[in-house]
């Protein structure tokens, strides 16, 4: 087996402002250690690493570990007692987002085949821009979740499930995937509104969907591009012709619409208008006007993150007003099967800062799941 | 494009090799009993289904002889064609007895009575509600299904409650509602709340189907299963399925009903239709196999007594035996190298259990899988309670 380079690099200030309640260091992070914040980066890559280590000692393979310095990886490693070797980053532990996008450069340039990072949705957005601007969007990543708000799809749900991801992903079990990755505006957070887009989509460590059976001695995977069509070919097959359709972000819905074939943004929202129209990346005020005095209107969308989001969270722009005028009935909900295993507790969330509406969405919602199949899921 | 028709054989082996999912065989050169040969080796087999028996029982293996004297080895046809013997309809006719039940139809296997009736059941504009946690066989026969399909939380009656809600809205109205389950769930022994399943299925007048393969023999009044265990009529449960392969130790499935569903399961169901039927042998041992467990009735009254001996020693010991209620005792250890090295361990000092792990199991939930047998006497149970107690300490587990 060819040994893979991992970079791996700590967001040492990730998660500090939760229990002091600042949610998020973005430009605060003095002001939160003056509330006496304690670093919770170092504790969560601990974990990973320490999960690593008894993996890799298990399945007697060798990896090829390269870090950061300082905070930023290097004491922790050394600390769990993994080899590595170590890139000149950062100069000093003040780190800052530089850091983060200078080191994953590094590791680009020593030919890093995946890139694994604890910290939260901020540190997920450095690490995406970092790879972009070296064009190297191929390589993977995975996010150890260390932030005080968690959004983004790209991380796994815990610290040990992201050495599990990347142990299979090294064992050549786990694929990669396109996940989401959201950017909020911390600023805004701070002053309690909600101000979270889909910020792009980035190639990630999944790990393929085994369907848990009992009795079913055989695993039986269920492969996430063949779930998303299952479920677009469902959709497609049920599709009234003369209805009006808000599509939410995110791949599943696309692939609805590229089943359509009709044109589709992935981060906005569109509007398939009864057969013949396609409104692309439309705001809250223009679906409001589409579907003015309009009755056969229907919304389909698919929880965003790992947090289950329905509303509320990169597609605003479907207001609560939006959703009003539409109807609970008329929501159409998808989502592949792993997407459902992967959100925490098994429960969709909605905020769609209006008590009224996120009152009114509460209690049990249809989700198609696959080709004619579906279930109910809990939104609280 | 130049194909290479078979490279994918060797490939995708590899594949499972390299991924540690493949099936390594052991090979048993004795009949499955209490203390068997298993690659060469006498150790206590705890991962049979066998649990009342009855696989190696003198009075079911003479049936079985004298089945070969009077019918031959093979029926020689399907059975809607020329292979319809009398020990068929025999078998039938004291299943469905044992049952208190109109009809038993019998299949050849109990994958094919789950795999050939389920998608007759139910079709297009139809619904299927399914416990997430089914049998491969109900999901395969599932898919054969043109219905619409809804999965429900494991035995979460709320769940399953809003799912039966939500179809009333389905518009045009669903035609017909099948909800099925498995009766004893095998990775963690439970058993599913049918007397619930079937209260909701008559609110909504939908059909009840239930997997009775890990519970015929073992629930109920004498064994005779998860209908009589809840004490449920006919007319609440209307398909019992089930095996011989499993506590009658022998081998084909059934359903069993009414009157009215053997009529119809023999004339539609596919694997039924266009397979050869059971052979003779195997029907009369089956048979056989039901008339022991009424005149041997303490086989069953055994296998619960050993099962709470087993499950209290293992219990007392700090072992994780899960929700169980039934004989099959799962015993958790967490991370699938440890159930491993726990079976690899218990075998070479002669215990033979079965390691499970993700994704057969959820992760962190890995065990070795024990099934109980009536036929464990209390210094077996001993043997394996030492020999546990003995590697778990080695692996720290308990």
């Amino acid at each position: 087996m060819t040994s893979h380079i991992i970079g791996f690099l700590i967001n040492p200030i990730a998660g500090m402002g939760g229990r002091v309640g600042l949610k998020g260091t973005d430009g605060v992070v003095e002001e939160a250690i003056r509330r006496g914040a304690k670093p919770i980066a170092p504790i969560r890559a601990e974990s990973f690493l320490r999960k690593l280590k008894e993996l890799i000692e298990y399945e007697k393979l060798e990896i090829n570990l390269v870090t950061c310095r300082l905070n930023m990886g290097e004491d922790v490693v050394k600390k769990v007692g993994l080899k590595a070797s170590y890139i000149d980053i950062p100069k000093s532990r003040n780190t800052t987002a530089l850091d983060t996008m200078e080191a994953v450069k590094k590791f680009v340039l020593l030919n890093a085949s995946v890139i694994v990072f604890v910290g939260g949705d901020g540190t997920a957005r450095d690490v995406y821009n970092a790879l972009k601007e070296s064009n190297m969007l191929d390589i993977p990543i995975l996010g150890v979740p260390s932030g005080v708000k968690i959004y983004s799809g790209v991380f796994a749900v815990t610290p040990e499930d992201a050495a599990y991801s990347l142990m299979e992903y090294l064992k050549g079990r786990a694929s990669t995937m396109d996940l989401e990755i959201l950017d909020i505006d911390e600023k805004a957070f701070r002053e309690d509104r909600i101000d979270l887009k889909l910020y792009a989509y980035a190639k990630a460590i999944y790990i393929p969907f085994h369907i848990q059976s009992s009795k079913q001695l055989s695993p039986d995977t269920v492969d996430e591009v063949e779930n998303q069509m299952g479920i677009a070919r469902y959709i497609v097959e049920t599709m009234d012709k003369n209805g009006i359709y808000i599509l939410g972000p995110g791949t599943t819905v696309k692939r609805i619409a590229d089943l359509l074939g009709i044109k589709k943004t992935l981060l906005g929202v569109d509007i398939y208008y009864k057969s013949i129209k396609v409104y692309n990346d439309v705001s809250e005020k223009e679906i409001l006007n589409i579907i003015k005095n309009e009755d056969n209107v229907w919304i389909i969308v698919t929880p965003i993150g790992r947090q289950g989001i329905l509303f509320g969270r990169g597609n605003q722009q479907i207001s609560p007003e939006v959703i009003k005028r539409v109807g609970k009935d008329r929501i159409i909900v998808v989502a592949t099967q792993r997407k459902l295993r992967d959100i925490a507790d098994g429960v969709l969330r909605v905020d769609t800062q209006d008590p009224e509406v996120d009152n009114y969405l509460k209690g049990y919602i249809k989700v198609v799941i696959d080709y004619r199949t579906w279930r109910m899921v809990k939104i609280v | 494009m130049k194909r290479n028709p078979t490279a994918f054989l060797k490939e995708e082996y590899e594949e499972l090799v390299r991924q540690g999912l493949n099936w390594t065989l052991k090979v048993l050169s004795s009949p499955s009993q209490p203390w068997a040969i298993v690659d060469g080796k006498k150790v206590l087999m705890m991962c049979a289904n066998n649990y009342l028996g009855l696989a190696n029982h003198p009075k079911v293996k003479q049936a079985a002889k004298e089945a070969i004297d009077k019918y031959g080895v093979g029926a020689g046809s399907d059975r809607s064609i020329a292979g319809n013997m009398e020990i068929h309809h025999e078998l039938e006719e004291t299943l469905a007895k044992f049952k208190r039940a109109e009809a038993s139809l019998v299949f050849q296997t109990g994958y094919m009575a789950n795999e050939g009736l389920i998608p007759q059941l139910a079709g297009k504009g139809d619904l299927i509600v399914s416990d997430e946690l089914n049998h491969g066989s109900i999901i395969d026969g599932v898919r054969l299904s043109k219905a619409d399909r809804a999965i429900y939380k494991h035995c979460d009656m709320e769940d399953l409650a809003k799912v039966l809600e939500e179809a009333e809205k389905h518009d045009p109205p669903y035609r017909r509602i099948l909800i099925i389950t498995d009766g004893v769930f095998s990775m963690d022994g439970d058993i599913a709340p049918l007397d619930q399943i079937a209260k909701l299925a008559e609110e909504h007048g939908a059909m009840v189907y239930v997997d009775d393969s890990h519970g015929e023999g073992v629930l109920g009044e004498n064994g005779r299963g998860i209908v009589s265990h809840f004490k449920l009529s006919r007319d609440k449960v209307h398909v019992e399925m089930g095996t011989f392969s499993k506590a009658f130790g022998v081998i084909g499935g059934h359903i069993t009903g009414s009157r009215d569903l053997y009529n119809f399961a023999y004339n539609k169901a596919r694997t039924w239709l266009l397979s050869a039927a059971m052979t003779p042998v195997s029907a009369a041992a089956a048979k056989a196999a039901i008339e022991v467990l009424q005149e041997e009735s303490w086989r069953v009254r055994k296998l619960w007594e050993n099962t709470e001996y087993f499950k209290k020693a293992m219990q007392d010991l700090g072992f994780n035996t899960g929700k169980t209620q039934t004989p099959i005792i799962p015993v958790i250890v967490g991370e699938a190298m440890t159930a491993r090295k726990l079976a690899e361990r218990l075998f070479e000092e002669g215990v033979f259990g079965l390691p499970i792990f993700y994704p057969m199991v959820p992760r962190g939930t890995a065990r070795i899988r024990v099934q109980m047998n009536a036929e464990f006497t209390k210094e077996d149970l001993d043997f394996a309670i030492e020999k546990f107690e003995k590697v778990g300490k080695e692996l720290n587990i308990i």
